[in-house]
């Protein structure tokens, strides 16, 4: 049986550039999320968000490559450099590009570059128009320019699965690796939000938070007393996942094993709840567990999705209640979204590489403004400061609207 | 995760406690807390139908939900929309058994309130509490005493 192999992640978050810089922003406690200055904030319920600052893309790409694409194309272009550099690969030269594959997870597409190139459409009319207006906003964009800009020739994807994208990506990653049809999958999800069509969008879906503009880096509140939805932003987070077998023929550092995934449905109406006893959520976990070979009693900590909408916080106690049993008490459970921001496609990811590092370092990242836990979640969150942890195992939970859930298990 | 839990058995049959006690625009003679009740929209899919409608209680608090009826199943769920407040979310299951020639009728609440609202949790729970057990004791008061008799 293949085993896949974590060897390298890269990321482009509000915290800053690379996986470091995500990992000090989570391991602090505190948010970095700020009022948006990237347009208006001014007409919507929300005016808060994780913005990646730091990054601008001609550090990064050629300008032919720029004018041609989103801003989430970037991100993601980026963030694969990164992951590979990391890994230590080259493609074509550790690894033969044909059993190379890409996996992209993306909720919203490209609407910074739309919103502008739509506009010229009625001013101008037809002629006004970017030629690259269509492939510059369809959510498999990423995948199509990171492919040629690397000569990735293997089975790839793109994923739209509302928040829980990237964990699909990462899930049909490894299952591509585990059936032999590649030897390396590079696996992800990328997201820009902001922009004043997508960020509407995002208000109508009715899970961002309206509560926070006064002080955004305590409006996102995963499990809180004071929860009240999220506040999402921009990002994008790749890891490399390679068969075991190839990765140690070819000396590679593996930071951890995908050991074990699940998905489920919940869908539930109206279209924008879950299911609010989290029975299909809690059956996700323990299958992604039992792929690893393992049970709760084997965990370590839970890296859940704490999405901060108060009955999708609700229904993932629930489900962690279920799920963990007898052991809840002894399950630390952590999450890192409110440190920078729910980063949409990129949020399974970037989720993810947090979890790489708690196995690494041996460190549990207290939740950002998770002060007082609302009434019945009893689980042992992490609050206030960092936590030592000796885990040999952690389950990533992440979620979107309509039901969909995706479960991780890594392993050390 | 605040829940609350009644269930009562009723002398009817479930389709029948399932009809009566989901006919909103009746809802005024079945509970005695609200003023008003009135269905604004109605969708029809095969099993299941969706309702959105208006509340008014007694105290003249006023709100929207949506409630859907599985008439296969013999299932309800309900959600508070607009204002939630004083609530986080509100959510309501009724289910309906078979028990004997009768039905178990189990209603189940989940909610969270808003930390702003100005009624403590406990207070809150001790009332909606009191007000389920009561609503179904009259429900099967009042479906008990219309039972129609067997003819032939």
């Amino acid at each position: 049986m293949r085993q896949v192999a974590v060897v390298g992640a890269g990321s482009i978050t509000p915290a800053g550039v690379g996986i470091d810089a995500l990992w000090a922003q989570v391991l602090s406690g505190r948010s970095c999320v700020r009022r948006i200055d990237r347009f208006d904030p001014t007409p919507y319920l929300c005016q808060v968000a994780g913005q990646a600052d730091t990054f601008e893309a001609a550090d990064w790409l050629p300008m032919r490559v720029i004018r041609k694409t989103d801003r989430f194309t970037h991100l993601a272009m980026a963030a694969v450099n990164l992951a590979l550099k990391d890994a230590g690969l080259v493609i074509g030269d550790g690894v033969a590009s044909e059993r190379v594959g890409l996996m992209v997870g993306n909720v919203m597409g490209g609407w910074e570059f739309a919103e502008r190139e739509i506009r010229k459409l009625w001013v101008d009319g037809v002629r006004g128009m970017s030629p690259y207006q269509a492939t510059a906003w369809f959510p498999a964009a990423p995948q199509g320019n990171i492919s040629i800009a690397l000569g990735i020739k293997g089975r790839s994807r793109t994923f739209v699965c509302e928040r829980a994208s990237g964990g699909y990506a990462l899930i049909h990653a490894a299952e591509t690796i585990r059936r032999g049809q590649a030897d390396v999958v590079i696996a992800g999800g990328t997201e820009q939000p902001l922009s004043p069509y997508a960020w509407l969008c995002n208000q109508t879906a009715n899970y961002l938070t309206r509560y926070g503009n006064s002080q955004p880096d305590q409006a996102y509140r995963p499990f809180d007393r004071r929860h009240a939805g999220s506040v999402i932003g921009e990002g994008s987070t790749f890891l490399i996942l390679e068969n075991l077998d190839h990765a140690q023929a070819r000396g590679a550092d593996v930071l951890a094993h995908l050991s074990g995934w699940a998905v489920s449905t919940d869908g539930y109406m109206p279209y924008y709840t879950s299911e609010p006893y989290g029975q299909a959520l809690s059956a996700a976990m323990l299958a992604s567990l039992h792929r690893a070979g393992i049970g709760p009693s084997d965990l370590g900590l839970v890296l859940a999705d704490g999405s901060a909408v108060p009955r999708e916080d609700s229904s993932e106690v629930a489900a962690l209640t279920a799920a963990l049993g007898r052991f809840k008490d002894g399950v630390p459970v952590i999450a890192a979204k409110s440190a920078v921001g729910h980063l949409l496609g990129a949020a399974a990811a970037t989720d993810t590489a947090v979890a790489l590092r708690v196995l690494e370092q041996g460190l549990l990242p207290p939740i950002a403004n998770l002060v007082s836990p609302a009434p019945g979640f009893d689980l042992d969150f992490v609050m206030s400061a960092p936590r030592p942890v000796r885990a040999g195992h952690v389950l990533v939970v992440s979620r979107g609207m309509g039901g969909v859930n995706a479960c991780l298990t890594l392993s050390r | 995760m605040p829940r609350i839990r009644h269930s009562i058995d009723i002398n009817r049959r479930p389709v029948d406690v399932f009809a009566i006690t989901n006919d909103i625009d009746n809802w005024h003679s079945l509970f005695d807390e609200y003023g008003f009740s009135q269905v604004i929209k109605r969708e029809n899919a095969g099993r299941f139908t969706k309702l959105v409608f208006r509340l008014r209680n007694n105290d003249g608090a006023e709100w929207q939900s949506w409630r859907i009826l599985d008439s296969v199943e013999l299932v309800a769920i309900a959600e508070r929309d607009e204002p939630l407040f004083p609530f986080r979310y509100m959510h309501l299951k009724w289910t309906y058994t078979s028990v004997g020639n009768g039905t178990r009728m189990t209603w189940t609440q989940d909610f969270e309130l808003d930390p702003a609202a100005d009624i403590p949790e406990a207070a809150a729970m001790a009332r909606m509490d009191a007000h389920g057990r009561e609503n179904q004791q009259r429900i099967k008061r009042i479906l008990e005493a219309s039972r129609p008799t067997a003819v032939g």
